[in-house]
């Protein structure tokens, strides 16, 4: 397994302004790295800022403040050439596949639209690589002709796939990819993203809610919470013997083993720019006054984890020793 | 309590007619929750939608069949006393509590709407005695709040807050959890499951988790293509499921897996109800299937609680 860091997040900062005045830190200082060839998961609830984490990777907006570095180099100064080539590196799967192809082009279309407005090779040569990734989706060349409204969920999800490798990603970014589908479809899909990475070495960012898949997805895990990353490391040990009392809390509600008293989940408060303290000391068990004046830095855990805690849960101790 | 038999029901699609629900039989007892358990499709939220009536013309209609609420059928109710039945009797929870409440009154209003009546006083003490045994903090304050200034969690307790004002006997709730975060989701089906008990509410829980549905339910009926292919005791079927697409639904499970390794998925996707097989509908997925599974809609099974629709059930390794 390479320890190869293909892309990165370096405090990066997302502050958005509220309608009726006041600032919003969507993401604060938060720091990821993606290694090549693996997958790194991204877990927290609505509100937590994965998605704006996705939208600053993606380039669709420009962080307020740190940086996304791909193999090396940042990305804040990139232009022309080179900002399309990284947009060419990183693709994206979302969530919807009912409203993430367009109705009025054809699938083979759809899967090579980025290469026919950049007028790589000719129509015939895209029919032709369309063919091959329908192939390799588990779809068949007989898919190429239709629309997406005669394709179920998971054959949506799949043309998607098809679509975010056609331009030989570094890095494929999946956002949800598996919310909207069937039980008996969505293990489908699992088992095609498997099989793509072993068989042409991608790397993941997978965006999830479901622990369940998140564990069995991904290698590395950052857990985030109102904006900030609160634990990071290998999936199994974070997941396993969380470190961290919110990651705890998430993957007790996960494991759907009781309906034990929890924490309850609700949180109507935004993260406001400069706040200092815990993000998760509203809901926690373990607040101290600590809590309350201090934020938590990252601390490690063992070999591979980070844990922004005052007051860390027991097991990851043991467990890591 | 609730009793279900042979239920049909179709949509009209210009001039076909769609069958959705062919002939299911579903029993909710008081103080008992029952999980109608099937992906998007298999008419689960169209079969909780008949037992209330709310399929009909022009988008469709309930063909055939009875729906016994302690006794009496609803489906030969005239307007007016089905009006009534679904005013004091049946409590309905969306999916989707955005869609559920209207942005343009305030919360106390929309529960106000359903409560039985009373003075303004008494109505507003019950209220905020509802909304606090449902988790909604100072409810007294939020009375006069609208649904946006409530996140998605509140909003559900809101909704299930309406359906209970009523204080029904059949709770109807469907998939009341799948647009929340997993720690809401636990809370809010925490709070169906004790009010099940305190109320001695029948509870029909619609959901396509059977994770979920174990945690809540006491008895399950899972729907396939329109069809109940297998019902009975949630624990003896989750322990030895006899209908194959159980078997895989539960296999499919990603909980259960060694991370990193192929999951046991379920080849192929569910029928179109425009073109149903004549046999079996699981039987073009099934693993076990054989040629004179395509013959005729397998019969139903009992094996003890358990009812089954698959020729090859009783070959199941007990």
């Amino acid at each position: 397994m390479s320890n190869e860091v293909v892309l990165e997040a370096r405090s990066l900062t997302k502050i958005y302004h509220a309608p009726g005045g006041g600032t919003v830190a969507a993401l604060d200082g938060v720091d990821i790295q993606v290694h090549r060839g693996r997958t790194l998961g991204v877990v927290g609830e609505s509100g937590s800022g994965k998605t704006t984490l996705t939208r600053q990777l993606l380039r669709l907006e420009t962080p307020t403040s740190g940086d996304v570095i791909f193999e090396g180099q940042p990305l804040a100064g990139l232009e022309g050439t080179e900002l399309r080539r990284y947009r060419h590196a990183v693709a994206a799967v979302f969530q919807n596949p009912y409203s993430s192809l367009d109705p009025r082009l054809r699938i083979w279309q759809a899967i090579t639209e980025q290469q026919a407005i950049e007028r790589v090779g000719s129509r015939k040569d895209r029919r032709a690589r369309a063919a091959e990734l329908l192939d390799l989706v588990g779809l068949g060349a007989g898919m190429a002709e239709r629309y997406p409204h005669q394709l179920s969920g998971g054959q949506r999800q799949r043309v998607a796939v098809a679509r975010a490798i056609a331009q030989d990603p570094e890095v494929v970014i999946l956002d949800e990819p598996l919310s909207a589908l069937d039980v008996s479809v969505s293990a489908q899909i699992v088992n095609l993203l498997l099989d793509l990475q072993e068989r042409l070495g991608v790397t993941y960012l997978f965006v999830g809610h479901d622990l369940r898949l998140v564990r069995h997805l991904c290698h590395d895990v950052v857990v985030m919470y109102r904006g900030r990353v609160v634990e990071s490391g290998p999936a199994t040990e974070v997941l396993g013997a969380a470190a961290h009392p919110y990651t705890a809390a998430l993957a007790g509600a996960s494991s759907l083993t009781s309906l034990e008293e929890i924490d309850d989940g609700d949180t109507t408060t935004v993260p406001l720019e400069g706040e200092v303290g815990c993000p998760y000391r509203y809901r926690c068990p373990r607040r101290d006054e600590v809590c309350d004046t201090v934020t938590p830095d990252g601390t490690p855990v063992g070999m591979s984890r980070v844990v922004r805690c005052h007051h860390p849960l027991e097991p990851a101790r043991s467990a890591a020793c | 309590m609730l009793s279900v038999e042979n239920l049909h029901t179709v949509y009209f699609a210009g001039r076909d007619t769609v069958p959705a629900v062919r002939g299911i039989d579903l029993d909710v007892r008081a103080g008992s929750a029952t999980a109608l358990v099937g992906e998007s499709g298999s008419g689960k939220s169209t079969a909780a939608l008949s037992i209330m009536r709310l399929v009909n013309k022009p988008v469709g209609e309930v063909v055939r069949g009875t729906v016994r609420l302690d006794g009496r059928d609803l489906l030969k109710l005239d307007a007016g006393d089905m009006r009534k039945v679904l005013r004091t009797d049946i409590g309905y929870v969306p999916q989707d509590p955005t869609t559920a409440l209207d942005p343009l009154f305030t919360v106390r209003t929309q529960i106000a709407e359903a409560h039985p009546g009373g003075s303004r006083k008494e109505v507003d003490r019950d209220i905020v005695v509802l909304l606090e045994r449902l988790g909604v903090l100072d409810a007294k304050r939020r009375l006069r709040s609208f649904p946006h200034e409530f996140s998605g969690g509140m909003r559900q307790r809101v909704a299930i807050a309406i359906a209970l004002a009523k204080e029904p006997r059949l709770l109807i709730a469907d998939e009341p959890t799948t647009a929340l975060d997993v720690t809401t989701q636990v809370a809010i089906l925490r709070l169906l499951d004790e009010l099940r008990r305190e109320r001695n509410l029948a509870l029909l829980f619609v959901t396509h988790d059977l994770a979920v549905a174990r945690l809540v339910c006491q008895d399950l009926v899972v729907m396939y293509a329109g069809l109940v292919v297998e019902s009975g005791p949630i624990a003896t079927v989750m322990a030895q499921p006899r209908h194959p697409y159980t078997r895989a639904l539960l296999d499919a499970d990603a909980g259960h897996a060694e991370p990193h390794t192929r999951l046991r998925a379920i080849p192929g996707q569910p029928p179109a109800l425009t073109a149903l097989p004549a046999g079996c509908p699981f039987a073009p997925r099934c693993p076990v299937a054989e040629d004179r599974c395509n013959d005729a809609i397998p019969a139903v099974e009992r094996f003890g609680d358990v009812r089954v629709r698959c020729i090859k059930a009783g070959a199941v390794a007990a």
